[in-house]
């Protein structure tokens, strides 16, 4: 017995001895931090991006001691929670959301990010943090706050045509259609080849009239029509509903197009590989990772210029998710928020999201994946903002009107003329 | 113990305040936020601004919400003949000497124990997908072109499918509701009945059903409040057909990922207020029209 509990006693002396000296070798930071911070996510904690961020505090804790981060990973409701969370006195010290989502529910809490991200950061080489990020996502960022900056973007997004391209090659499209009548064309190759040229679902079927009236009278003239229905009188929205009804009759649409309820239609794209064209996120290679061969390609394009249009091929719904600070957040806390933040965006893990996550990096010198090689191209040309998936979206007391008008007119089941009337029923 | 005042009390008290404190109160604040012009749901109060009976007023002339209306009243009608009427055929066989009949019974309550958004994908994904759902298969395995071609999730039919999915997903609770009833009905009265003659038609026409018109009372009233509740289905089956007030509760209230505009809590509220009060009303006049009768 005595034998036992000197062994037991001397096991327990070693543990506190190993302790102590691992606690020892610990490396000494010298960080001038000290905060405990709390993050709330608009990403799940099995997401590839909720898994990066973890790892990014975790990591962040570990070179910053005094720095203590507890993640809170909400989803995407994220953004209501954190605003009932906020206004109900709970400690939120930065949390991240969509840009638009971040300018319309916080505006009310966030602190001004101005005069931080001029600054440098170990992880910018001594250069500003704003020099290292990608320049459309600040331009957006001080056009939704006015001038000011209220997130720091990462994890950009944009919604565009998405294409298999084996399809295209098989098919002899060299080179993506840049006008609508190419668009036509294209369709008519793919349609020949035994393939169904586009497809799309009761959730993203609005985007193509979306995009063709964006293109044909701008955004704001489609974010109008979301809220305005006397505005559908314009002849300019019959025009583009008759160049759909037109991609409708020459039966360029998916067969099933009636009856495809998201997300259908783009696990058909992966599974059946006999879809060529579908308007969709940049996040789209990563939601149908589990179902895409390893042989898929992924092609991306800006959508066609329209006849008579004003906007052109630099024109593309684009957004970015952001991390916002709490304007009442002490300094400390602050300053603590915005050196994980630039960690986050300049160091190993905006690589790891692109790597990981298939997203867009949003350091200038971090490596777009390769499945969004070519959306890289789309986004390069890019000078002006549409709303995430165009002003269709924007409205949610007209949203579904519309996309189900939209998904009739596609399906050939009602006219340009009476999908006017059926879409303005709002 | 001698049951008085001050033991009432105390012994109520407890419940009463947790009743008063996560029913009450949110119902009486959203009674009255509905009368306000407010931005978000935990606004401070200061910040509403009262706008008397406009929100209401708004609500009338809201498009989607009418339909989400007329959509609801469809469902009420229609999902609650089915689910009533085969819950009540599955509790009278189940109450029966039927052989593994725990077993069916167990079966057909799954569906509740599973969260109503996965039922929701798998009757989209698997059950009605025009390509390899379970409908197109057996249509294909019957050569029963008809069904193999059906469009389930179009526009026209998407309703009837997401109606037949919400059915699906009730029946087994109500099934339990009519056993508990029918169980509670003396042997005794079957024995007779049997001696007497009467077949099994005869039996359920005049013992099993007078003896179980409570348990209808309270089922219609359950059927009422859960379809004002119904949201999961609505979301998944995507289509103004298929639009509820509660989806509409929410997207006025929260927004989608990408809406900047329509979201108010103040008609979130009014709506809320709306359908609150109709399955008051609706509830009042059925206990009222179904009278129990007592063994």
């Amino acid at each position: 017995m005595k034998r036992w509990l000197t062994a037991v006693a001397f096991m327990c002396a070693s543990a506190l001895f190993a302790g102590g000296m691992t606690e020892q070798a610990a490396p000494v930071s010298d960080s001038a931090l000290h905060a405990n911070l709390e993050y709330w996510s608009s990403y799940n904690a099995n997401e590839n991006q909720g898994v990066i961020l973890q790892e990014a505090a975790d990591d962040f804790m570990k070179q910053n001691p005094g720095v203590k981060i507890t993640m809170t990973f909400n989803g995407r409701d994220n953004r209501t929670l954190a605003t009932s969370a906020i206004q109900a006195g709970t400690k939120v010290s930065m949390m991240d959301a969509n840009a638009d989502n971040i300018q319309v529910r916080w505006s009310d809490f966030l602190l001004d990010l101005t005069p931080y991200i001029s600054q440098a950061y170990p992880g910018t080489n001594g250069a500003s943090l704003e020099s290292c990020l990608m320049p459309s996502m600040m331009v957006l960022d001080r056009k939704l706050f006015n001038g000011k900056i209220g997130f720091v973007p990462f994890l950009p997004q944009a919604y565009m045509i998405t294409c298999n391209k084996g399809i295209f090659e098989k098919c002899g499209v060299t080179e993506y259609p840049k006008t609508w009548d190419n668009l036509l064309a294209t369709c008519k190759k793919i349609k020949d080849a035994g393939y169904i040229p586009i497809s799309t679902d009761s959730f993203y079927c609005n985007s193509w009239l979306g995009y063709y009236l964006s293109r044909l009278c701008g955004t704001q003239f489609v974010e109008r029509l979301a809220s305005e229905p006397a505005l559908w009188k314009d002849p300019r929205v019959l025009e583009g509903a008759k160049a759909i009804e037109q991609v409708a009759k020459l039966g360029y649409f998916d067969p099933d197009i009636a009856s495809l309820v998201y997300p259908t239609a783009q696990q058909n794209m992966v599974i059946n590989e006999n879809i060529a064209m579908y308007i969709n996120g940049t996040w789209l290679p990563n939601e149908v990772a589990a179902s895409t061969s390893d042989t898929y390609r992924w092609g991306f394009f800006a959508f066609p210029t329209v006849p008579n249009g004003v906007d052109g091929l630099e024109s593309l719904c684009y957004s970015t998710f952001g991390i916002a600070v709490n304007k009442s957040c002490t300094q400390q806390e602050v300053d603590a928020a915005m050196a994980f933040a630039a960690f986050i965006v300049t160091g190993k893990y905006d690589q790891d999201f692109a790597d990981m996550a298939d997203a867009i990096p949003v350091n200038v010198k971090s490596t777009w994946p390769k499945n969004l090689e070519e959306a890289k191209v789309v986004f390069d040309q890019c000078t002006n903002r549409y709303p995430s998936q165009t002003g269709f979206f924007l409205n949610s007391k007209s949203k579904q009107v519309i996309t189900d008008a939209c998904l009739l007119l596609m399906s050939g089941k009602i006219s340009a003329e009476e999908f006017v009337v059926q879409a303005s029923k709002f | 113990m001698k049951l008085d005042t001050k033991n009432l009390f105390l012994f109520l008290g407890p419940a009463m305040f947790l009743i008063l404190s996560v029913f009450l109160y949110p119902v009486c604040r959203t009674t009255v936020m509905s009368l306000f012009d407010v931005k978000s749901v935990v606004a401070p109060m200061s910040e509403w601004k009262f706008v008397g009976m406009s929100n209401f007023v708004s609500l009338a002339h809201t498009s989607v919400f009418i339909r989400s209306m007329a959509n609801i009243t469809k469902l009420w009608i229609y999902g609650g003949l089915a689910t009533i009427l085969f819950a009540l055929l599955f509790a009278v066989a189940f109450t029966t000497d039927l052989k593994g009949k725990k077993f069916f019974r167990a079966i057909i309550y799954l569906p509740n124990v599973i969260a109503a958004i996965a039922v929701g994908y798998m009757w989209l994904l698997y059950i009605y997908n025009s390509k390899f759902g379970f409908m197109t298969s057996i249509g294909k395995l019957l050569h029963w072109t008809a069904l193999e071609h059906f469009s389930w999730l179009d526009n026209e039919h998407i309703f009837l499918s997401m109606l037949i999915a919400f059915v699906y997903g009730n029946i087994g609770y109500f099934m339990l509701i009519f056993i508990a009833g029918i169980e509670r009905i003396p042997i005794d009265f079957y024995e007779a009945a049997r001696i007497e003659g009467a077949n099994v038609f005869s039996q359920f026409m005049r013992i099993t059903l007078p003896l179980v018109k409570g348990v209808f009372s309270t089922a219609l009233v359950l059927w009422t409040t859960r379809t004002m509740g119904f949201f999961a289905l609505s979301q998944v089956f995507q289509s103004v057909r298929t639009y509820t007030p509660m989806l509409f509760v929410y997207e006025t209230l929260f927004g989608t990922e990408v809406t900047q505009e329509g979201i108010h809590a103040g008609l979130a509220a009014s709506s809320a207020v709306t359908m609150t009060l109709i399955v008051v009303v609706v509830s009042s006049l059925l206990s009222r029209l179904v009278k129990e009768e007592t063994v």
